[in-house]
């Protein structure tokens, strides 16, 4: 459902994504983690289209992002780092707005019962600046999903969420991966990557150090206990710590 | 101050590599060049202009002195004000890293007060740019000037804040001591100052031919120091203010006598200075609420907070799941400006222009109130089309903000680029029809028996034209409405181009960017924008003009009211052409438009 072949960023000469290549299939969860600058957020740009790659190839649900970019944003929804909102509309018009821009056929009924499940039916009227952190993330992930994308990306959703939020939101990228969606979430929070995510890519230097399951990753690593956390297995690859 | 100054420029420096901005900031220092060689461009009409030059000087000692005074009042009525803020010009993150830091309490406030001295040195220098006209010397003179006065204003505003300030920390009975003090100060220098101004003021002239060479002498600096010494030696520190600026406004004042002048304004200066960098008051708490405030200032979240529950569910139209997908665009961007649903108010908006101008048939207005709706009606048709989406920058100046949003929406780029135009086009010609209303009433009375002046149309015109007056009017409103639709929909193109183009020196979203470099930059884009309407523009006007050469200069063949319409679309159709030929050029601007460069990561947020 995603691949990504030989992805190439430059700026200036600086090359923050260097020939990364990935494949997620439908109902996959990949974890991309990386050191701070090590590419993660380019690359997930790169996937959703706002940034055009240097060279290398980007295909969503089959459509390559280049050459058919109305299909495979079509089928694709990207959650930034930062809950991005219209401040001059409510919670209600954003998944009006979203419905209409993704020809969501039942996009009335879809956005009552996204904004029951999101809890914020009785925020419905209300702007962003009117919701707190969490809400507004719980908004961008419902307009996110009201189009029932095949591929989801999301980049650090856990951050300014609290112990409940973090909970719903774990659910929903489960939920989501379920229903047989390709899924990529990047984090720094490696206990959430280790509960949710069927694989790991761990990237540094914009480059990929190791990707697979978390047994396939332990395997690289022998001298390693055989039930090492991720974080040890991130620390190793990407040499923070001997 | 290094620090951040380095950091502007190497900032400024990374654009630079870009041709786009080069050529821009190229084409901005040629511009203002055109500026600084005016005196040698305009030789001859400098010399034309010597002679009223010479009459202006005469009245520079008595200017001097009114201006003193007037500013002595301001004074007195600025500290009589018992209200006052703390704040300094710092920003919020400059306030979270220099509070805690080593920095001693004077130095943490003189650099507030240099770092306003950006904004003060910019508009300093396009104030003597753009005012001078004379040689480098009278450029650098009045310069120095303006600077003076207002830093020395600026110095003044934040010491007297600081000041009022002050006196809510102190105990009531110190603080109300010292507001006493002052305002009796003040009362006893004015009660003191009354004669001498009753004195001058019964010597002032009436009403004559002849009054302004006696009003020049009543007010002459010499007369004031004979009749009222007291308020000569008043207005002294406002005339110390002042005096360099008005001798940088006489060319030849010698350099001695400019030099003296210089001298006490710079003591003032230093004192002002030394006063508002020793005071004791704590600004922190009122500098974070205004840096805080100014920082969601024309914010639309701001605006939006304070509708109620029942105009947060209204809107420009009903938005169906189901349709194109531009116009969901086109309905969120509508939203920036207004909620109000768009076709019950085109309807009340046209029926009440209707009736207002069968009523006025019958009553007629009077010739004032004509002139006046004349006058507002032409603007808005002539200004609305051409300043499109200014003010509310419903489209590309604010979603650009929201790139990573916006970049992921299945639309094609052409079409999303028209749905970013169309909003602030649509709403531009809304109010500039609604102009044309007010013109439509405006001519209906002035073509009533009780008008007595021919203020919008000339009696004789509609008959020339061979149709009646309403008739007249209703052809002119038939011509105009599609064309300053047209000429809105080119303006909002090119802006919107001009964001794409160079997003970097566009101010996105309604924050209003106060820095220096945005000014300039703000200076720049505005002329790019004028010129490319100028070539907009000329196609359609050609054709008009050919059509009206041909007819009346070669075929001799009169104009009739009738072909009004048919002149309008023969203009409007080049526009639409110019329109759909740009908004492809901005489909394929959007397509290759990289944000990481300029919008992602060039310190805007994403």
């Amino acid at each position: 459902m995603i691949n990504i072949h030989e992805l190439v960023k430059s700026y200036d000469g600086f090359r923050a994504v260097d020939g990364l290549s990935l494949h997620v299939a439908a109902g996959q969860i990949l974890g991309l983690v990386g050191p701070n600058g090590a590419g993660k957020t380019t690359t997930l740009r790169c996937l959703a289209g706002i940034i055009p790659p240097t060279s290398g190839r980007v295909t969503i649900a089959g459509f390559d992002m280049h050459t058919h970019p109305l299909e495979a944003r079509q089928r694709l929804a990207f959650v930034p780092d930062e809950p991005h909102l219209f401040d001059h509309l409510t919670a209600l018009d954003h998944l009006t707005l979203f419905s209409r821009l993704y020809g969501v056929a039942d996009g009335a009924a879809r956005a009552e019962t996204m904004l029951e499940e999101a809890g914020l039916y009785d925020q419905r009227l209300s702007f962003p600046s009117e919701l707190s952190r969490g809400m507004k993330q719980k908004l961008v992930v419902a307009c996110a999903l009201l189009h029932r994308p095949k591929v989801l990306v999301l980049d650090e959703p856990l951050t300014g969420l609290d112990p409940a939020a973090m909970r719903r939101m774990k659910r929903t990228v489960v939920d989501t991966a379920a229903a047989g969606a390709s899924v990529i979430v990047s984090s720094h929070m490696l206990q959430l990557v280790e509960e949710v995510c069927d694989r790991v890519l761990i990237v540094n230097r914009g480059k990929q150090v190791l990707i697979g399951t978390l047994d396939e990753i332990r395997l690289q690593f022998p001298d390693v206990d055989a039930d090492a956390d991720l974080e040890t297995l991130f620390m190793r690859a990407t040499g923070a710590e001997p | 101050m290094w620090r951040s100054l380095l950091g502007r420029v190497t900032g400024w420096l990374r654009l630079m590599k870009q041709p786009k901005y080069l050529v821009g900031t190229l084409a901005g220092v040629a511009w203002m060049g055109m500026f600084a060689l005016r005196p040698v461009l305009r030789a001859n009409r400098a010399a034309a202009l010597g002679n009223r030059v010479e009459d202006v000087m005469e009245w520079l000692p008595t200017l001097e002195m009114t201006a003193a005074l007037a500013l002595l009042v301001c004074l007195s009525l600025w500290w009589l004000w018992p209200f006052g803020k703390a704040s300094l010009e710092l920003t919020e993150t400059e306030l979270h890293l220099l509070l805690p830091a080593p920095v001693r309490r004077r130095h943490l406030i003189q650099y507030a007060m240099l770092r306003n001295q950006w904004g003060v040195l910019v508009g300093c220098f396009m104030i003597s740019l753009f005012s001078s006209g004379g040689a480098p010397t009278v450029f650098a003179w009045r310069f120095f000037s303006v600077w003076v006065f207002l830093t020395l204003w600026h110095l003044h505003s934040r010491g007297r804040g600081l000041w009022v300030a002050r006196l809510q920390e102190l105990p009531a009975a110190v603080a109300w001591r010292r507001r006493a003090t002052v305002v009796a100060g003040i009362a006893l220098m004015w009660i003191l100052l009354a004669p001498g101004i009753a004195s001058i003021v019964t010597s002032l002239p009436g009403l004559s031919a002849d009054i302004a060479p006696a009003l020049r002498d009543a007010l002459s600096p010499d007369r004031i120091r004979g009749e009222a010494p007291l308020l000569a030696l008043a207005l002294t520190p406002t005339r110390w203010v002042l005096g360099p600026f008005f001798a940088a406004l006489a060319p030849d004042t010698p350099l001695a006598a400019r030099l003296a002048s210089a001298g006490w304004p710079l003591l003032l200066l230093i004192a002002h200075n030394e006063w508002v960098v020793r005071s004791q008051t704590r600004f922190e708490e009122a500098t974070l609420e205004r840096s805080r405030q100014q920082a969601t200032q024309g914010d639309a979240a701001s605006r939006f907070r304070k509708a109620r529950q029942r105009q947060r569910q209204t809107a420009p139209f009903a938005l169906r799941p189901m349709g194109r997908p531009e116009t969901a665009i086109i309905w969120k961007n509508l939203m920036l400006a207004h909620r109000t649903p768009l076709v019950p108010a085109i309807g009340a908006g046209t029926a009440a222009v209707a009736i207002s101008a069968v009523v006025v048939a019958f009553t007629g207005l009077p010739d004032w109130l004509i002139a006046i709706m004349t006058v507002a009606g032409a603007m808005g048709l002539g200004v609305t089309p051409l300043m499109a989406g200014h003010q509310w920058r419903n489209d590309l100046r604010t979603d650009l903000l929201r790139i990573d949003v916006i970049r992921t929406w299945p639309i094609a780029s052409w079409q999303l680029f028209v749905a970013q135009v169309a909003p602030p086009a649509i709403i531009a010609s809304l109010y500039a029809a609604g102009a044309a209303g007010l013109l439509l009433i405006a001519g209906v009375a002035a073509g009533t028996p009780s008008a007595t002046g021919s203020v919008l149309v000339r009696p004789d015109l509609a008959a020339s034209l061979g149709v009646s007056h309403v008739g007249l009017l209703l052809l002119g409103l038939a011509t105009m409405v599609p064309l300053v639709a047209a000429i809105a929909a080119l303006s909002a193109t090119l802006q919107n181009l001009l964001a794409l183009l160079w997003p970097s020196w566009i101010q996105l979203g309604r924050r209003r960017a106060g820095s220096a470099a945005h000014m300039g930059q703000g200076m720049l884009t505005g002329l790019g924008l004028v010129l490319a309407l100028a070539v907009g523009l000329l196609p359609g006007a050609l054709l008009v003009g050919a059509w009206l050469f041909l007819q009346v200069g070669v075929a001799e063949l009169p104009l009739m009211a009738w072909e009004l319409p048919l002149l309008g679309l023969t203009a409007v159709i080049p526009l639409v052409v110019i329109v759909g030929v740009l908004t492809r050029f901005g489909g394929v601007l959007w397509d290759q438009l990289d944000p990481s460069a300029e919008l992602l990561s060039a310190g805007r947020p994403s």
